[in-house]
């Protein structure tokens, strides 16, 4: 197997919005909302990515309690804290890409529009979920 | 022999495959009775499967272990995966293929960051979606062992190479450049291929900065020189043409092989086919007329085909002239000039041309050869501005950043060589030992130089010669960009990292200019910031070139000169008017360019040299073509070898007896007796450099012929598989399908043989066919090379070939109609007829051959126990059988051309077209993660994306509006050997011709 040649772009990959790739402008702003349309469909897809590569650490209720803190000592962030429900989307989507702390990347298994759609999907899990006290505790 | 009764005889015309069979030789009587040639059928002999995996370790191979039937493969996954990579799904990247001054697009596929596949890009201009063999071909080039691989290094002239590297290079040039640069350059010279290439002509004016005394030399073997000379001398100004034959009515070719040899010959086929595709009897057509010395592909293509001799072409093209200026066409020619005189039978000839074109008008035109002299191009344009071609059929572009060689500079450059004054010879690519003209010594003297380098993919002919060799990148690993005929500029984006410590042309030349090594995408990138793009928004247009392949909207305009009458009058009609003389026994001798090894750089691929010469059908080999009067009068017979006798040097090499040869006139093909080209290439046919001068560099007459009476065998894959005559292919003329547009039609007749059981209904979904249309295909063979491409067909040698056993599962059957002096040439593809009554599965023991619910016939490779009954049993004899291992004992580098979608078969295998039945999967497999179902048009196979001509069209045929339905409904529309109730699915459209009444009064007169 060999990498692609750098700076080389295959067909079907122009991305010429760069935001909808990369979750911030060519400036560094992060995107503040999703660049798609959301829909029923997309927040379900999302749901299902998240449910898959997601929720090992961080629960599948996004509290951070994933099957991960049974084993380790290791702290999966809390998605429903108050620090996240701060971030713009594309900030989300850029941690999802780029690994954030101890999380790795996710750019290649993920596909960008599947990025996008766990972002819906974690809106959606802040949406849903009442606030608690120690969701507001920033880590 | 056998006789078949074929109630489907509709054809009235004689068709024959060879001239042994058109004469009834006894040997091919022998062998005709023998469906399977000598040895087909026969298992292998010891010496020859030694010779047979030489040649395979350099072509083809899975990894393995050697006794393994089934080699073991492992996965090996991303340490890092990059993003947007998933295993098993290939991607495409846009690239160009640069070829002399031309350019062609490129899509090619990649399998995890390995090219397999190459198609060419919709987007680009020159190729528009086709490709030609020598682009199919580039990917088995790239991966070609033998390329060069390290720097080496030759301190003087008598010792041997050693290896080196690129710092030792660096080392050296940053030592002596200081020097060069002092004295301006003046002792050094630089050498190059023709090119067309804004960053490559950038590097070259840096260098030319430093050293501008330095000769800038470029020169290709065979190049466009002559055209561009011409067109210059005509218009005052250097231009290149680019023909719009979907616009043209009349087309006239003089010596030019447009269709298949000559630059842009994609986008002429496709044009050309375009104005001759017909699916109504009201529908127009062109007409082709060519007028040449040897039969090209363009001349099998035409309605009317004159031979004659390359060298009186000329004196033809000024008889015309003066033809059409007497028909009130407004060309400017000196008063009273004497006309060449022809025999009356080609008087006849020029008078019904010149009235065709004249009445034809601005929907006319003419294309020259490059073979012909600068004279005959600069009349041609000015015959083509009279008849109104500008702006309709021909447009001129002005030929930027483009260099294509020039032989008077590089005979200067020899003389300079051979006086001493030059120290340093940088050659940039290029073969000059091998394929310089003879007259110029080459070899010798760059032993006479004190430095030389040269920078080429394989250490060849030349770099054995210099003191540094420098390994040279393949265009599929390294950046660089060049410019389509009409300007439209394409970026070269690397497939994958160099595989060995080669450089790019590009990178070479920025070292030379500026002592320092750069990058080739920032060479690139630095030339597209500075002129292509502009640095407003490069990035995001940039990201867009890559994608795309070329930058849109960068086609320059059109010109429109104004021609220089005095130069006409002065030197270009003096040129050509002179009388026509006699010559007695002297004998023409002509060179061309061979459709498979080009110019001989790609003699050291396979695929290429098993490629079947379209017309003499002779593979891994080279011959001496002349006409049968020629032969009968020289008293040589094919297969024969020749000594050929030319300004006191001479070769010796088999002839081959060609129909439609002109008489007296002997074609030499080059590219071949290569001996250092690698294990494939070299020590293949004959070189015929040997006999090419710097002053006639394509025709000449003074050639003699002797005997040798030696014989040698020729391998070709002619007399195979004979069809018995039976009526394969249909035939008329534009006038017959106007009067009976159903003249293809199978005579009402019941079938001879009738079904052993009930077929089944065959209404699913889908439910795939084919349909080609032999008005389009002009049997240029690269339908044969992508399918060799796309399923991983082996190579199998010269001896098997000549043994009947080649593999490629799709043929271009050629047969001739007519005298062997000027016949008549149809080409016709065949591919796996998927027969729903298919004879093949109905004979196999072991069901390894059956039939799917999508009526394709399918081959199970793990079943086949290699009883070959069904190849015995099929009509088409379109069935292959692996006698050998073709895929294992080999490097572990050719292993990556394979395609992952195709099963790599084994010893013992039946193997056929399979519809590219992971194409169908592939498409079925896309369509339905979108929630849908394949469209027309979503499953290409290989054969199909390639043609330049559209000539195949797949699809399913339960949908009565997709394309292949529409073809089939045709009333042209017919099926091969359909009296025996096979019932294919391929069938194939009749070829309809668009003669003019008067040639065929004068023929039968």
């Amino acid at each position: 197997m060999q990498p692609p040649v750098e700076g080389t772009v295959a067909g079907g990959e122009l991305w010429e919005n760069e935001e909808h790739y990369t979750g911030r402008s060519p400036w560094g702003f992060f995107t503040p909302s999703i660049p798609l349309t959301v829909t029923d469909s997309l927040v379900t897809r999302g749901k299902e990515r998240y449910q898959i590569y997601c929720s090992p650490c961080h629960g599948s209720d996004g509290r951070g309690q994933g099957i991960l803190s049974r084993y380790s000592s290791v702290k999966a962030a809390n998605l429903l804290e108050e620090r996240i429900r701060r971030m713009a989307d594309g900030q989300i989507y850029y941690i999802i890409t780029n690994g954030s702390g101890l999380m790795s990347g996710y750019r290649y298994p993920i596909q960008p529009r599947d990025r996008w759609a766990i972002v819906a999907y974690v809106r959606k899990l802040q949406q849903e979920a009442p606030h608690r006290s120690g969701d507001a505790i920033t880590k | 022999m056998r006789t078949f009764s074929d109630p489907s005889a509709v054809q009235t015309k004689h068709y024959w495959r060879s001239l042994q069979r058109l004469f009834d030789s006894p040997a091919v009587q022998d062998r005709l009775a023998d469906e399977f040639r000598d040895g087909a059928a026969r298992p292998p002999d010891g010496i020859t499967r030694r010779r047979m995996l030489e040649l395979m370790s350099a072509s083809f191979a899975l990894a393995g272990l050697a006794s393994c039937r089934r080699p073991e493969e492992k996965i090996v996954p991303y340490a890092s995966p990059p993003e947007q990579a998933i295993p098993g799904i290939p991607k495409y990247y846009a690239t160009t293929m640069p070829l002399g001054t031309s350019a062609y697009g490129m899509r090619v596929e990649s399998h995890e960051g390995r090219p397999t596949k190459i198609e060419g890009n919709p987007l680009h201009p020159s190729s528009r979606g086709a490709a030609s063999v020598w682009m199919q071909a580039a990917i088995l080039g790239l991966y070609d062992p033998d390329r060069s691989q390290t720097v080496r290094y030759k301190p003087s002239p008598k010792s041997n190479t050693h290896q080196s590297s690129w710092d030792a290079f660096l080392k050296f040039w940053t030592e002596l450049s200081p020097a060069l640069e002092s004295s301006r350059g003046k002792d050094m010279a630089i050498l190059t291929e023709a090119y067309c290439s804004p960053t490559f002509a950038r590097l070259a004016a840096k260098f030319l900065e430093r050293f501008p005394e330095a000769p800038w030399v470029a020169y290709d073997p065979v190049s466009d020189e002559n055209i561009y000379e011409g067109l210059q001398l005509a218009a005052g100004q250097s231009c290149r043409p680019v023909f719009h034959l979907e616009r043209a009515r009349t087309i006239l070719s003089l010596d030019a092989d447009f269709l298949l040899t000559e630059s842009d010959a994609l986008y002429n086929a496709g044009n050309f086919a375009e104005a001759r595709r017909i699916s109504d009897p009201r529908d127009e057509m062109n007409r082709l007329y060519v007028v040449e010395s040897a039969l090209s592909v363009t001349g099998a293509a035409a309605d009317h085909r004159l031979r004659l001799q390359s060298r009186d072409l000329p004196a033809f093209a000024a008889a015309l002239a003066l033809e059409l200026q007497a028909l009130g066409v407004p060309v400017l020619i000196p008063d009273k000039p004497s006309r060449p005189r022809f025999p009356a039978p080609i008087e006849n000839r020029i008078s019904i041309i010149a009235a065709d074109l004249a009445a034809s008008g601005s929907t006319s035109v003419i294309v020259a050869g490059r073979r012909q002299p600068p004279e005959v191009h600069a009349l041609v344009l000015a015959l083509n501005q009279a008849l109104g071609a500008f702006g309709n059929t021909l447009s001129l572009y002005e030929p930027k950043d483009a260099n294509w060689g020039r032989t008077s500079d590089l005979r200067s450059l020899a003389t300079d060589l051979r006086r001493g004054q030059i120290s340093t010879l940088i050659l940039l690519g290029g073969n000059p030992a091998y394929a310089a003209p003879f007259d110029l010594h080459f070899p010798e003297l760059l032993h006479s130089v004190p430095h030389t380098l040269h920078l080429s993919t394989h250490l060849d002919e030349t770099s054995r010669l210099v003191e540094w060799h420098l390994p040279q990148s393949h265009f599929l690993e390294s950046w660089s960009d060049a410019r389509a005929a009409d300007g439209t500029a394409g970026v070269i984006q690397p497939l994958i990292s160099p595989l060995f410590e080669s450089r790019s042309a590009i990178e070479v030349l920025g070292i030379l200019a500026r002592d320092q090594e750069q990058k080739g995408y920032d060479l690139v990138r630095e030339t597209w910031m500075e002129s292509l793009l502009g640095p407003q928004d490069f990035e995001s247009r940039w990201r867009r070139v890559l994608h795309d392949g070329i930058l849109e909207g960068s086609a320059l305009p059109s010109i429109t000169p104004t021609l220089q009458q005095d130069a006409l009058a002065e030197i270009v009609f003096p040129a050509l008017l002179g009388p026509a003389k006699s010559r007695g026994q002297d004998l023409e001798v002509v060179f061309q360019l061979s459709p498979a090894v080009y110019d001989g750089r790609f003699a050291n691929n396979g695929w290429l040299q098993e490629l079947p010469d379209p017309i003499t059908k002779i593979t891994w080999d080279t011959a001496v073509l002349l006409s049968p009067a020629t032969a009968k009068k020289l008293n040589l017979e094919s297969g024969e070898v020749a000594r050929l006798i030319y300004r006191g040097s001479h070769v010796e090499a088999p002839v081959w007896i060609s129909p439609g040869q002109a008489d007296d006139s002997i074609t030499l093909t080059l590219g071949y007796g290569r001996t250092a080209a690698g294990r494939v290439g070299s020590g293949v046919g004959v070189n015929f450099y040997l006999l090419r001068h710097s002053d006639a560099p394509y025709f000449d007459g003074g050639l003699r012929i002797e005997r040798t009476g030696r014989r040698y065998l020729l391998a070709q894959t002619q007399d195979h598989w004979e069809m018995e005559g039976r009526s394969l292919i249909r035939e008329g003329t534009l006038e017959e399908y106007r009067s009976n547009p159903d003249f293809a039609a199978e005579p009402q007749k019941a079938s001879e043989s009738r079904p052993l059981w009930q077929a089944p209904p065959y209404d699913g979904n889908y439910q795939w066919g084919m349909a080609i249309d032999l008005n389009s295909c002009i049997g240029c063979n690269a339908c044969i090379v992508a399918c060799q491409s796309e399923n991983n067909i082996p190579i199998v040698g010269k001896d098997q070939v000549a043994r009947g056993r080649e593999m490629h599962w799709l043929r271009v059957d050629r047969y001739f109609a007519g005298p062997a002096e000027h016949p008549q040439v149809r080409f016709q593809p065949v591919p796996c007829m998927n027969c729903e009554n298919a004879p093949c599965e109905q004979v196999c023991p072991v069901a390894a051959t059956v039939h799917d619910g999508e009526g394709l016939n399918t081959m199970v490779y793990n079943r086949c126990i290699g009883t070959r009954y069904c190849s015995n049993n099929c009509p088409y004899k379109v069935r292959r059988f692996n006698f050998f291992n073709h895929t294992k004992d080999l490097p572990e580098l050719v292993q990556l051309s394979m395609n992952p979608d195709v099963t790599v078969r084994s010893r013992g295998v039946m193997e056929k077209c399979t519809y590219c039945i992971q194409r169908i999967h592939e498409a079925r497999i896309e369509a339905k993660r979108a929630g849908r179902s394949p469209g027309d048009g979503d499953v290409k196979t290989a054969c199909q994306q390639t043609c330049p001509a559209e000539a195949i069209v797949f699809g399913n045929i339960n949908d009565p509006n997709s394309r292949v339905s529409q073809l089939k409904k045709q009333a042209r529309d017919y099926l091969l050997l359909a009296h025996l109730n096979t019932k294919p699915r391929t069938s194939y459209l009749a070829k309809i011709q668009n003669p003019t009444p008067a040639w065929k009064a004068e023929e039968t007169a």
